[in-house]
């Protein structure tokens, strides 16, 4: 019988290629949470935290009160506070009810260490940042 | 190469890298010699994947608008990358030997050893958290 839980961790971009036996693992170590909308699930400025991946539902990312960016279904955040244990870089908060996969720093890691290939995902994404972060200013 | 994975295998960065990751980038590595005040890369050249020091120092350099700031040095086993060359230019400030690896080698390496993805998180995060600090002071002013 396939179990929903891994069909679902299946769909997640993040995990799209992770075998059976890996995706069994990662079932193992997230939890499925639900949010309503408006809920703050990183605070700028907090330290550490969760990893989460938006399953569904919409969430804004605000820095200094303003929007930088949209999370879809699909997009993950919380992975710099997790990795390094260092203050939120912006807030979070749900615009509509949510559903997200929630791992803790100590799970993040049991999963990057099982597939490193997600690592190389992570880093990816921190690459893409670093040179946002660094790129000239359009204004 | 047996010595390049001896000096490889002290390098903070690559402390929690296998033999076989290792391997992989002692392989891809060509050592290269810099005089005083020699530039290792130029500002905005894109070929370039990461520099390992094997020895002397090198200041890492920043260029806004023809002025020139220094904004860190750096010694043996410090590790210099794509990300970083993009906005800043490490130059000798010392007689310096470094292992270069090409971008494409580079990128190869990673795909074909993720692990290596892995020990680089923290170094990333860290140079995101300065990044996007430099970011937001140059937008105030």
């Amino acid at each position: 019988m396939a179990d929903p839980r891994v069909a679902r961790l299946k769909a997640v971009p993040l995990f799209a290629h992770c075998n059976g036996k890996q995706i069994q693992f990662i079932a193992t170590q997230v939890e499925d949470m639900d949010f309503a909308a408006g809920r703050v699930l990183c605070t700028e400025g907090q330290s550490g935290g969760d990893f989460f991946v938006l399953l569904s539902g919409a969430a804004d990312v605000t820095r200094k009160g303003r929007r930088i960016a949209r999370m879809a279904p699909g997009d993950f955040f919380g992975e710099i506070a997790v990795i390094d244990g260092g203050p939120r870089t912006a807030t979070v908060t749900t615009t509509e009810p949510s559903r997200c996969l929630v791992l803790g720093p100590r799970q993040f890691q049991n999963v990057l260490h099982q597939d490193t290939d997600i690592a190389h995902s992570v880093m990816k994404a921190l690459t893409l940042r670093v040179r946002e972060a660094g790129a000239p200013r359009a204004d | 190469m047996a010595d390049y994975i001896e000096f490889l295998k002290h390098v903070r960065l690559f402390e929690n890298l296998d033999r076989k990751s290792l391997e992989a980038i002692a392989n891809a590595a060509v050592e290269q010699s810099y005089a005083v005040g020699q530039d290792i890369v130029r500002q905005g050249d894109t070929g370039v994947g990461a520099f390992i020091i094997k020895q002397g120092r090198v200041e890492a350099v920043q260029d806004r608008g023809g002025r020139q700031h220094k904004l860190a040095e750096l010694k043996t086993g410090d590790v210099f990358g794509e990300m970083a060359l993009l906005d800043e230019f490490p130059r000798a400030i010392e007689p310096t030997t470094c292992l270069g690896i090409q971008r494409w080698h580079f990128r190869g390496i990673l795909e074909s050893h993720p692990q290596i993805a892995l020990a680089l998180l923290p170094v990333l995060t860290k140079r995101l958290r300065n990044a996007e600090r430099e970011d937001e002071a140059s937008a105030k002013h």
